[in-house]
């Protein structure tokens, strides 16, 4: 059973967004159900910060045991902050996706862009729907 | 024993197969990305191939060695062609092998995972009806298979393998690599004819069979090729046909070939056109040599053929 935390919001890409202390800041990394789907991670691509990317536009690659996945951009914004540790442990994304786990810290264009992500009770129905294969 | 077929879901056409060809890597590269666009439009497509001239494939990830890019007086020998793939893994030498590549919608066929388990399924059924004694599908160590995935180290993707990849005699027959992107899964490996892993292994280590008693895998290296395992072995075509046959049909192919055929010639023109921006991207030699990944401006949308 995949953890789903109430106060994230999420993508149908299996991407979770956090809200920080600072206003139009969140951060962003791959859920639970997207780790163990993926299995153990061995490399994590991200970007500058201060790059700038549409909503739904990759922004990186994360690579398991033998496979390269897309990483989406929730919401359009500008990268203030990568999580470096993630280059020397990326097993973190296994073992904390919502914590240390973390990959990158937007600035939203919009902040209002965060309402329009899936709700936890939503998030839960898709995966559950991708658990009836 | 039949191979399982897969459930197709959300959008998962009968998979249609594509005639061989041999190429050198861009061509190869750039086609099997084409057929990963085609493939976040819908398609669920499978080839194989061959390469020429011999080739070397870097993953995603890894890191291009000074060997590799003409600084270092240990070139690799000339006349190799060098090229990174779109999928994870470590280095692989494309020199007498069979590859397949495998394309479909990410949500269809039960899921990546899914899709990774029945191809293999499917490789192995096609390879036993033609006489090939493969293990029994096993467990692999899990420290082994990371250790088999880092991006971060230079030996070559047959030196381990990973979960579910098929194996003879203990050693390795088919590496297999999955990448994910615009809702599309691309699935492609390598089916040695003959162990040349050896001339891919990038950290210099000697890992052919005449060495085999430093891996500890049966005085032999860690991989093995079709020529160790048959003899004779049977024709290329009748090889490639009995694979085609197994993998189109776990995932829905039509049981009247010749229709199949047709259709697989038509989306071959399409992708040749979609392939040519790829290409362009994979012979630049910049792609090599960077980790960007290799996305040519579209001309419309994935979904236009």
């Amino acid at each position: 059973m995949s953890d789903i935390p109430e106060d994230l919001r999420y993508t149908p890409e299996h991407e979770y967004v956090r809200e920080t202390d600072v206003d139009g800041e969140v951060l962003i990394g791959i859920t639970d159900y997207a780790q163990g789907e993926l299995g153990d991670v061995v490399y994590v691509e991200l970007p500058a910060p201060g790059e700038e990317f549409g909503q739904m536009e990759a922004f990186g690659t994360v690579e398991a045991v033998k496979t390269v996945s897309e990483l989406f951009c929730p919401a359009a914004g500008a990268i203030v902050a990568v999580n470096d540790a993630l280059e020397t442990d990326p097993g973190l994304v296994n073992s904390d996706p919502y914590g240390e786990g973390w990959m990158i810290r937007l600035e939203l264009e919009s902040p209002e862009d965060f309402d329009d992500l899936l709700t936890a009770e939503q998030y839960a129905a898709l995966v559950a729907d991708a658990d009836e294969i | 024993m039949t191979a399982r077929r897969a459930r197709a879901r959300s959008g998962g056409s009968p998979c249609l197969v594509l005639p061989y060809a041999v190429a050198d890597g861009a061509r190869n590269m750039a086609l099997d990305e084409a057929m990963l666009e085609l493939a976040s439009g819908g398609a669920t497509l499978l080839r194989f191939y061959g390469w020429e001239p011999w080739c070397l494939s870097l993953g995603r990830h890894q890191a291009a060695p000074d060997r590799l890019l003409g600084r270092s007086p240990d070139d690799l020998r000339p006349g190799i062609d060098a090229v990174r793939r779109p999928t994870g893994g470590r280095s692989v030498f494309h020199g007498p092998e069979i590859t397949y590549a495998f394309a479909c919608p990410a949500r269809a066929w039960g899921g990546p995972r899914a899709v990774l388990q029945t191809v293999h399924r499917a490789l192995a059924e096609g390879l036993r009806a033609v006489g090939v004694p493969l293990d029994p599908a096993r467990r692999v160590d899990a420290e082994a298979s990371f250790e088999a995935a880092s991006p971060v180290s230079d030996a070559s993707c047959f030196r381990d393998p990973a979960p579910g990849e098929l194996t003879a005699g203990g050693r390795k027959l088919v590496g297999s690599a999955q990448c994910r992107r615009r809702g599309g899964v691309l699935q492609h490996g390598s089916i040695l004819l003959e162990d040349r892993q050896r001339l891919g292994d990038l950290d210099g280590r000697d890992v052919g069979p005449e060495d085999g008693a430093a891996e500890g895998i049966s005085g032999r290296g860690p991989a093995i090729g079709l020529n160790e395992l048959l003899d004779p072995v049977p024709d290329l075509r009748i090889i490639v046909e009995r694979l085609s046959a197994s993998v189109a049909a776990a995932f829905g192919a039509p049981a009247a070939a010749s229709t199949n055929a047709r259709a697989g010639i038509a989306t071959s023109a399409a992708l040749t056109r979609l392939a040519a921006g790829y290409e362009r991207v994979h012979r630049s030699g910049a792609w090599l040599r960077r980790r960007e990944p290799p996305l040519p401006p579209l001309d419309g949308p994935a979904d236009r053929f």
